[in-house]
């Protein structure tokens, strides 16, 4: 079922409640300084993924492999490297987004976007 | 337009380009609301062999505020599945359309909607709590009105497109299709800097261009279709509580209408499933009261507003409100003829409380002097703009297409009905006549009383059909039939006077 829209608009970094906290959005450019997208089977992020709720879109820490579901895409997932310094990535899968920090998977997404 | 094509981004969607809402006791059935929300401008009647549709991937919702805050109390969702029932035929149909009957290989039909509805109660301090209930799903839409050989009796196979549906405490009458356009406005004339045909020998432009004082409005939406979202439902559904009368802010609703889209969307999958799209829902439309983004909204602006809730505003759109810029405008294009308003333009303080109040928070009771017991004001002074509606006003017997302005209180902006001229109304209030409600010492110009775009018969506010150039249905849904591609194909000249 379709969320409730506010919190459809509270989802990832971009949202209107991020926006508009800066008070100058009429004049900014595009947040995104650096940004990959990708789609399919990325080793490591299935379980953060799954493990997270919408509610609680934002996941600092680390990642662990999740050996249960690891290898199993029940949705295809698609991920947008936000900022390479900062690791900031956001992940699409279903109807959910979940913003991770992974300084060492962004630029390794980088550099394989880049082979 | 009403917002129609309203700004940059939406405009190349038009499938999520919500162009009306209209929010209404219904005037034949006693103490049931009507919502309408309308997508898709400006639809030529003879758009084929792909003719219009809702969209897949877009969630289309209209939402309820009852508690005053600007957020949605109640949503009404429609998501729909569309089909090809002859997949390898180009044709949207391959025999007349005589009946609605659930997708089948074996249909006339080959592209056809279904739809699910769906009731999401958001906010735990309503009396329904917080919960979600499908009211129908597997929902039949009508074709699109093509011609008399696919479509024959077209109004009678759209009338079988009006469900009964519920679920639970709640229950509802639907319709999703197409339908006649039923906004009207002379788009020619006011895009081309703010002219008026029957003022255009007053505007600072006109008589060097020819133009003169008198000339007959042009009704541009009057052989267009759209594509209709409507719902007939209890009031005792949408208000927080069972109101006490209609001074009693219970009784008042706020309505509008989002239409959205998943975050991501993969292009070029056609072979594996067709394009990919995922992520959360985001909002990429959004419409109120008629003709505030297409009008008050700064170019720069209108994207971003079409992706905020209501209570933005009251925040960081409010200066295009309190401060808008067409009331700077009209005393420059028709230079001498709204003097009262020059005046106030340059005085202190200029901003105009007015159109807040029309807008962002309905209208106190006490203010309106000729009626002073109508309010349809929220109750709390949340700035947002939606569509409010006072639910303990009955219908009028004797409706006023120019609503409050012709002293109807149940019409515009007391909610909206299909009929109310809200293009004239709106320009009359931006002109200043509803300014000295809220500013005693300002008196409005004589003009601002009698400007208007041409398209009803004289000043009074009887003629409900627009010069008869609209036909709306005085059972729900309310909207006219659509109009038949093959009746009025798009190339049809319409004749007016140079």
């Amino acid at each position: 079922m379709s969320p409730d829209p506010r919190e459809l608009s509270a989802q990832g970094t971009e949202g209107w409640r991020g926006s508009l906290s800066r008070r100058n959005f009429l004049r900014r450019g595009t947040f995104t300084a650096a940004a990959v997208a990708v789609a399919g089977s990325v080793p490591g992020l299935s379980g953060v993924v799954a493990g997270t709720t919408a509610n609680a879109p934002t996941v600092e820490a680390g990642v662990n492999d999740v050996e249960d579901d690891a290898g199993v895409l029940s949705e295809p997932l698609v991920a947008q490297v936000k900022d390479v310094t900062t690791g900031e990535i956001s992940l699409f899968q279903g109807e959910r987004e979940v913003v991770v920090r992974i300084p060492a998977l962004a630029r390794s997404l980088l550099s394989a976007a880049r082979q | 337009m009403s917002s129609h094509r309203e700004a940059p981004e939406i405009s190349k969607d038009p499938v999520a380009d919500s162009t009306d809402v209209y929010a209404f006791m219904s005037p034949d059935k006693a103490g049931m609301v009507t919502l309408i929300a309308n997508y898709i401008p400006l639809e030529a009647p003879d758009g084929g062999p792909n003719f219009y549709e809702f969209a897949d991937d877009v969630l289309y919702e209209i939402h309820i505020d009852n508690t005053g805050d600007g957020n949605p109390d109640i949503s009404y969702q429609f998501r729909f599945t569309t089909v090809n029932n002859i997949p390898s035929s180009f044709l949207y149909n391959d025999g007349p359309i005589t009946s609605l009957t659930p997708p089948s290989p074996s249909s006339n039909w080959n592209r056809q909607q279904t739809y699910t509805l769906t009731r999401v109660d958001n906010d735990p301090r309503n009396r329904w709590g917080s919960s979600s209930v499908v009211l129908g799903s597997g929902l039949l839409c009508p074709p699109c009105n093509i011609g008399p050989l696919s479509t024959p009796n077209y109004a009678a196979l759209a009338a079988t497109a009006v469900h009964s549906v519920g679920a639970g405490p709640f229950s509802a009458q639907v319709f999703v299709g197409q339908r006649a356009e039923g906004f009207y406005v002379d788009l020619g004339a006011v895009f081309d800097l703010g002219d008026l045909r029957g003022f255009a020998g007053d505007h600072a432009g006109g008589p060097a261009a020819g133009l003169m004082n008198g000339m007959p409005g042009v009704n541009s939406t009057a052989d267009v279709n759209v594509h209709t979202l409507a719902l007939q439902l209890p009031a005792a559904e949408l208000t927080r509580a069972v109101p006490k009368g209609a001074g009693d802010p219970a009784a008042v609703i706020g309505v509008w209408t989002t239409a959205s889209r998943q975050r991501v969307r993969v292009w070029g999958n056609w072979f594996d499933g067709g394009d990919l799209r995922s992520g959360p829902w985001t909002q990429v439309s959004r419409l109120g009261n008629p003709l505030v983004n297409e009008l008050l909204i700064g170019i720069g602006a209108k994207d971003v507003w079409n992706t905020q809730p209501p209570t933005a505003d009251g925040t960081e759109f409010l200066n295009y409100f309190a401060e808008p810029l067409l009331p700077q405008l009209l005393p420059s294009l028709y230079p001498g003829v709204f003097p009262a308003l020059a005046a106030y333009n340059i005085g202190s303080p200029n901003t105009r409380p007015d159109i807040e109040a029309i807008f962002l928070t309905g209208i106190p009771a006490g203010v309106i002097t000729q009626a002073p017991t109508f309010t349809n004001y929220n109750g709390t002074g949340v700035k947002a703009d939606m569509l409010r509606l006072n639910t303990a006003i009955p219908p009028s017997s004797s409706p006023n297409s120019l609503g409050l302005l012709g002293l109807d209180v149940a019409g515009f902006p007391n909610g909206r009905r299909v009929f109310d001229d809200v293009a004239t109304i709106a320009l009359r209030a931006v002109a200043g006549a509803t300014l000295g409600y809220v500013v005693p010492a300002f008196k409005a110009d004589g003009a601002a009383g009698v400007v208007d775009f041409g398209l009803t018969t004289g000043a009074t506010g009887t003629d409900l059909s627009a010069k008869g150039t609209e036909d709306y249905l005085k059972v729900f849904p309310y909207l006219g039939t659509p109009y038949c591609g093959y009746r009025n194909p798009s190339a049809t000249p319409v004749s007016v006077a140079p």
